[in-house]
């Protein structure tokens, strides 16, 4: 399972959501209710912990973590950022 | 339809009719035992009152009434409010201190008002029918109407999810409305005019004086409520929650009463639930004769269907069949009266809402540390609050630190859990939409702080749509057991406005109300932190599995609710059956009981099954029979 796959699973098992129809990947997970405040904290620890990343105070204040596309591309620039030639299979451990 | 809300008033009943009108009362005697009965006329037996609930001030109005010329036939405060009609008109309710609902008809004209009171303490219900109105204390009395029928409301379930609560002018059923908090109905020629007598006010001119001054103002207008809500021809117990405001009541309750107090608490088996170490604390200290009820996980599975069924909303917690069990307990104790804490964090800014609200709404002019620091003041009970997380804490709050929903700011964070129950209905239309008129056409409310935004809509929805009926009314009077408020009054409501952060940043919960009975109460009591009372959630189904839970489990069963996605329903079903309680979320927890509670009142009063035997009419104890017919009517019934 891909590194985007892993998060959108996460998402859909943790969250009782289905992407496809109306739950896209752009779609903004707070206007929605799919985000609370458990969940949200559940998020971010399984990005860090699943992805081996950590995010920054600065990181944490913006708008990445508000759709699965966004989510996605966070962790896929951390990971860019954090080794050269690591690519997403050598985190999927 | 009087039969199905003897609950309310099991000491007697009575009824009137006139051409084309009924209206009848249960009662439950509470001050004028032998001559109170109801309905109730004036002198020239031109206006006649069904008269629900309680005139605290009726002493003082009465004075001013006799010396208006008015005369009185009873001690009973249900004349007062009449002659106080009759002498005032609708401008008489705002003289009224007290928790009320009540229908008033005019014999001559054939005008009807129904009023209520401002804080919406006491219920009372209306819907067209046949061209002809109907209205009553419980929605339940209109299944008794010949053609009646109750369908739920696609759209109102959807705001009732949402927001948690109905909004105060509506039920979950098509076409059934409440008569909102404060407001008042006239009926004439068929035309129905409804207006607002009393707005609710959350502010007022700040407190002049020091800060001492300020604890002992607090301390007398408290000790002002308690002594009217005294005032009874019966004993009048305490519920003890162990907590700061209903040992405030205690305290006060024994100081004026020329008796022994009796209190009476709910024990949970689950430890996790259970504050009857510091309820004992309190009544030891306060020397009262306390007694309680040790509730368990079966016995809320048990309980749910009946107290759903009193309840007749759909509810997102559990908490309220303790609330059943106990007023079953306090009646068979012989007390029909008690004095409880409702109101105080909501007057007194005691919810962690107000401090979280005050923190996202200066989110933006704070310090990294500063954001920490409040955050870590919030809920330092809760673990995803903790300095671990806090970091990821600020992320989620610099989410919410920008308003979304127009005049909702202040409770948006927890509007999450509302919208992800919201997803359980087919209804796709927004959930928000009517709260969301709801603030934007109420007047003043823009003017309003974020903190007294936040108090607004507490009043309005989640303390008048469910801890003052679900949890309370609706639970007291199933077992004809009346409440009474005295945070709820409007001088205290108005000290505690004038008053609030006034001295404090509001970081300390309620301070002000801790230092005007410092020295008085337990110290654990004062040092305490609000611990919200709380009940066992969607694990005592998943625990005792009781015959009901197939209205969920099953896809038969479900497919009946025409109104829920059976996709979603069953997602979340399967998900609450094979997780451990511990990692359910507080989200997934109500929208549980959201979807048993709306499956339940489905089966009760849409598919009109699942109803104990029919109360027969004797058992009403019919005093009062006032027949002015001269052809059938067609029309009313209260109490």
């Amino acid at each position: 399972m891909d590194r985007t796959d892993r998060i959108r699973q996460f998402i859909e098992d943790r969250f009782l959501v289905e992407f496809g129809g109306e739950m896209t990947d752009g779609t903004d997970l707070f206007k929605t209710g799919v985000m609370d405040s458990f969940g949200y904290i559940q998020l971010m620890s399984f990005l860090e912990d699943e992805f081996a990343i950590g995010v920054t105070d600065e990181e944490i204040l913006t708008d990445v973590f508000v759709s699965l596309d966004a989510i996605d591309a966070f962790v896929a620039r951390k990971l860019a950022g954090q080794g050269a030639g690591q690519g997403d299979a050598s985190c999927a451990g | 339809m009087l039969s199905l809300i003897r609950h309310r008033g099991p000491d007697e009943a009575g009824y009137y009719l006139d051409d084309g009108f009924a209206m009848g009362t249960v009662r439950l005697a509470i001050v004028d035992l032998a001559s109170g009965s109801q309905p109730m006329s004036d002198p020239a037996e031109r206006y006649w009152i069904s008269f629900n609930g309680e005139l605290y001030n009726h002493l003082e109005l009465r004075e001013e009434l006799r010396a208006l010329g008015r005369p009185f036939r009873t001690t009973c405060d249900t004349e007062v409010v009449l002659q106080a009609w009759v002498q005032w008109g609708p401008e008489c309710l705002t003289r009224f201190n007290g928790a009320f609902a009540f229908a008033i008809r005019d014999a001559v004209t054939g005008d009807l008002f129904l009023a209520r009171d401002r804080y919406g303490k006491r219920p009372l219900f209306y819907t067209e029918h046949d061209s002809g109105l109907l209205f009553a204390s419980e929605m339940k009395a209109f299944r008794a109407f010949p053609g009646f029928r109750f369908t739920l409301d696609p759209r109102e379930l959807a705001s009732v999810f949402a927001v948690w609560t109905p909004l105060p002018d509506r039920t979950p059923f098509e076409g059934v409305r409440q008569l909102p908090m404060g407001g008042v109905l006239t009926v004439r020629d068929g035309r129905r005019t409804l207006r607002t007598y009393e707005e609710l006010a959350v502010s007022a001119p700040p407190f002049e004086g020091s800060e001492d001054d300020a604890a002992a103002f607090v301390r007398e207008t408290l000790r002002a409520s308690v002594e009217m809500r005294l005032r009874s021809d019966v004993e009048v117990g305490v519920y003890l929650s162990g907590g700061l405001d209903s040992s405030i009541v205690t305290k006060l309750a024994t100081d004026l009463s020329p008796s022994e107090v009796r209190t009476f608490s709910v024990e949970f088996e689950n430890a996790e639930f259970d504050e009857s170490a510091d309820q004992r604390v309190v009544a030891s200290h306060l020397g009262t004769r306390h007694s309680s009820v040790t509730v368990s996980g079966a016995d809320i599975a048990e309980h749910f269907p009946a107290a759903v069924r009193h309840a007749e909303v759909p509810t997102f917690r559990t908490a309220f069949v303790p609330m059943y069990l106990l007023s079953r307990h306090v009646r068979d104790a012989g007390v029909k009266t008690i004095l409880s804490g409702e109101g105080a964090d909501e007057a007194f800014l005691g919810y962690s809402l107000f401090r979280e609200t005050m923190l996202r709404a200066s989110w933006h002019e704070l310090s990294g540390e500063e954001r920490k620091a409040g955050l870590a003041r919030l809920h330092p009970e809760l673990a995803h609050f903790g300095p671990a997380h806090q970091k990821h804490m600020a992320g989620l709050f610099q989410q919410f630190s920008e308003e979304r929903l127009p005049g909702l700011f202040s409770h948006e964070l927890r509007y999450q859990n509302g919208r992800f129950a919201a997803r359980l209905l087919k209804d796709r239309t927004d959930p928000f939409a009517d709260a969301l008129e709801m603030v934007r056409t109420a007047p003043g409310y823009a003017d309003l702080s974020a903190v007294q935004k936040a108090q607004w809509l507490e009043y309005k929805t989640l303390l008048a749509g469910y801890l003052l009926s679900t949890q309370g009314e609706r639970m007291g009077l199933a077992h004809g057991v009346e409440n009474r408020c005295p945070f709820l009054d409007p001088a205290v409501v108005r000290a505690a406005a004038s008053v609030n952060l006034r001295f404090d940043d509001g970081s300390e919960e309620k301070a002000i109300l801790k230092k005007a009975f410092r020295g008085e109460l337990p110290a654990s009591s004062l040092a305490r932190r609000k611990q919200p009372y709380r009940a066992p959630g969607s694990a005592v189904f998943k625990d005792r599995r009781p015959d009901y839970l197939e209205l969920v489990l099953s896809d038969t069963e479900l497919g009946k609710l025409d109104w829920a996605d059976p996709v979603f329903a069953r997602k979340l079903v399967a998900k609450i059956m094979a997780t451990p309680a511990e990692e359910i979320s507080t989200k997934e927890d109500q929208a549980f009981v959201h979807l048993l509670s709306t499956a339940v009142l489905d089966q009760q009063f849409v598919r009109d099954t699942a109803w104990p035997d029919a109360s027969p009419e004797a058992d009403l104890k019919i005093r009062t029979v006032v027949d002015k017919r001269r052809v059938l009517p067609r029309a009313g019934g209260m109490r």
